[in-house]
């Protein structure tokens, strides 16, 4: 049991790469970014 | 050859002893006046948002406007900018071998500048005589000696950035071939910043000042607006590059790993040195009577400000990633765990870094033409820079003071002040998420800025900001126990923490790091590339400004 949990971890390990939760968190750094002006666009046209 | 060998060793025993006395003195002095600034100006801060939420009636000697402007300098002009010159003093102190006589010398002076300057802009304040804000520009006026007190504060700031000059000059031509350490790069990147930002504000207040004795009856505001902000913008950038030099170098080695490409960091610190004064005029992206292609240049040249800071997040998150894998972190979020978070000096920036990205995205939003007309001139903008200003470089210069201060006093941080400052984090983020997030909402709801507290005559609008307004005097209220707390601590780490040596904590560069060109030593070319960039932004919207100058104004003092 043990050892098929250490290999499921490797192989989490192998399908997540070095650097990909650093382009997630970018992913989320845009999202935020998308989502703020998408707000403030919605507001802008509601009030025109 | 002996002179230079003995000078070698003063370096390596400065380095491994500490700084000097004189040099911790000067930055401690510094880094003292900032904090006590800090105190009452998040008094100030407290009386402010109490007031603004219709709890707390200001006694009739007292106006929300003296106080809005009180607090706006005393945060927004001193205490940063006392920060960051004792910070990359220490900055400078430390990474090249100690500071000139000469150097010392001037910061010195730009203290006792700083500080008279301060007294002459406080008291007309006090005297309800200045209630101008911290923007200060006109048609409203001041009392003349509130401007004189803003002369003194500038050529105090330009003291202490030709002491930085002259001490990285002095450096450069001893180390001839080699690259300026990375702290004391950022320390030039600042003071070139400061420097050259401060000339158009100091040209305003020139102008202001006879305006304000009576020498002249009229001014030119349009003019006076686009030399401020020519200052305010690149203000906001500096207090950026100041917290950017602790994400960048001092950060990865409290969390145990190395720092980022040595050459992406160099180019982030050159392009927002490049790149930032013309982006003034988004501040007035409103304003009539300046072009829309003006305007759309400086939209474009405060937008590419957004792009070194993207530079910035991958090489955090980078640096965040590869040192929790290191240490075994797995998954796609489980490495997170991996990091320090019960270390203050890490989690105070880290939560300031998270801070911006909800603030830089305001800051985006905020810099478009059309996005920025929902926003402008509510309280969306005050909740913007207490997000930016309040929470990103005001948490960072915190988590500085954890390991500088007990540095520069001989001192360590012992695990009850760490312990103490990781509750500071939390009533600091608590704090601003009620205050910044309810100014936010409120602003997009249309409560207006600079404003007192009013009901426009029980109009239905106006109450429905009442509930959100509480949530500021809730956050307002967290925020001064944050503001006590850290006080504290930085007068316990500076006079009563166990003695004892506290590293300075800079990053090494990763083992197989490419060579760095030698290009970015360059500061004389960055420079005028710079001088280019302005020119090309101010250049002829200055000129139609004078030439074609609208009917001046006369001034005003409506409080």
């Amino acid at each position: 049991m043990e050892n098929l949990k250490v290999s499921q971890e490797e192989k989490t390990e192998e399908k997540y790469g070095a650097s990909i939760g650093t382009w997630f968190s970018l992913g989320i750094v845009l999202a935020v970014i998308t989502a703020t002006n998408l707000l403030l666009f919605w507001l802008y046209m509601a009030r025109v | 050859m002996g002179t230079t060998l003995k000078q070698s060793w003063k370096e390596k025993a400065d380095q491994a002893l500490g700084a000097s006395p004189e040099d911790a003195t000067l930055s401690k002095t510094y880094l003292f006046v900032s904090f006590i600034t800090l105190l009452i100006g998040g008094v100030l801060g407290l009386i402010q948002g109490l007031n603004r939420a219709g709890i707390l009636e200001l006694p009739s000697w007292l106006n929300y406007y003296q106080v809005l402007t009180a607090h706006g300098i005393l945060l927004i002009l001193v205490f940063t900018a006392l920060f960051t010159i004792g910070y990359f003093y220490a900055v400078l102190s430390h990474n090249l071998g100690g500071l000139l006589p000469k150097a010392r010398k001037m910061a010195w002076i730009g203290f006792g500048l700083k500080v008279i300057g301060l007294i002459f802009v406080i008291v007309p304040i006090i005297m309800n005589e200045a209630s101008v804000m911290f923007t200060f520009y006109p048609p409203l006026a001041a009392h003349p000696v509130f401007y004189f007190g803003l002369v003194l504060l500038v050529v105090g700031v330009w003291m202490c950035a030709f002491g930085a000059f002259i001490q990285v000059a002095n450096w450069r031509k001893k180390n001839k071939g080699q690259h300026v350490p990375i702290l004391s790069y950022f320390a030039t990147g600042v003071f070139v910043l400061l420097f050259f930002s401060s000339i158009p504000v100091a040209i305003e207040v020139f102008m202001i000042i006879p305006w304000a004795i009576g020498w002249v009856e009229t001014i030119n505001v349009m003019l006076s607006r686009t030399l401020f902000w020519a200052f305010g913008h690149t203000l906001v950038n500096i207090w950026y590059l100041t917290a950017v030099s602790a994400w960048y170098v001092v950060v990865p080695k409290i969390i145990g790993g190395r720092r980022f490409s040595d050459t992406l960091t160099r180019v982030v610190i050159i392009l927002l040195v490049i790149l930032n004064i013309p982006g003034g005029f988004h501040h007035q992206i409103i304003d009539p009577g300046i072009a829309e292609s003006v305007k759309f240049l400086h939209v474009f040249m405060s937008l590419a400000i957004g792009f070194p800071s993207l530079m910035t997040a991958y090489a955090m998150f980078a640096v965040f990633e590869k040192t929790a894998r290191k240490k075994g972190g797995k998954g796609l979020f489980r490495w997170f765990n991996k990091l320090p978070w019960g270390d203050v000096r890490f989690l105070a920036p880290m939560v300031a870094m998270i801070a911006f990205i909800p603030g830089g995205a305001g800051g985006i939003a905020q810099s478009t033409n059309q996005l920025n007309q929902v926003a402008h001139n509510t309280l969306w903008v005050v909740g913007h820079f207490h997000l930016t200003l309040g929470t990103t470089a005001a948490l960072t210069f915190f988590g500085i003071s954890y390991w500088l201060v007990p540095y520069l006093s001989k001192r360590v941080l012992t695990p009850a002040i760490n312990r103490l400052g990781v509750i500071q984090t939390i009533f600091w983020s608590a704090g601003m998420i009620f205050m910044a997030g309810a100014m936010h909402w409120v602003g997009l709801l249309g409560s207006p800025r600079r404003t007192s507290y009013t009901t426009y005559f029980d109009n239905a609008t106006a109450l429905s900001w009442d509930p959100y307004l509480i949530f500021l005097a809730v956050g307002g209220t967290l925020l001064m126990i944050g503001v006590l707390i850290q006080v504290y601590a930085v007068i316990h780490l500076m006079f009563f923490a166990p003695k004892g040596e506290t590293e300075f904590p800079i990053a090494e560069e990763e083992d197989n790091a490419s060579k760095t060109p030698y290009w970015t030593e360059r500061w004389g070319m960055i420079i005028v590339i710079m001088l280019l960039v302005i020119a090309m932004g101010y250049v002829i919207p200055l000129v139609e400004m004078i030439v074609n100058a609208p009917p001046g104004s006369p001034p005003f003092r409506p409080w």
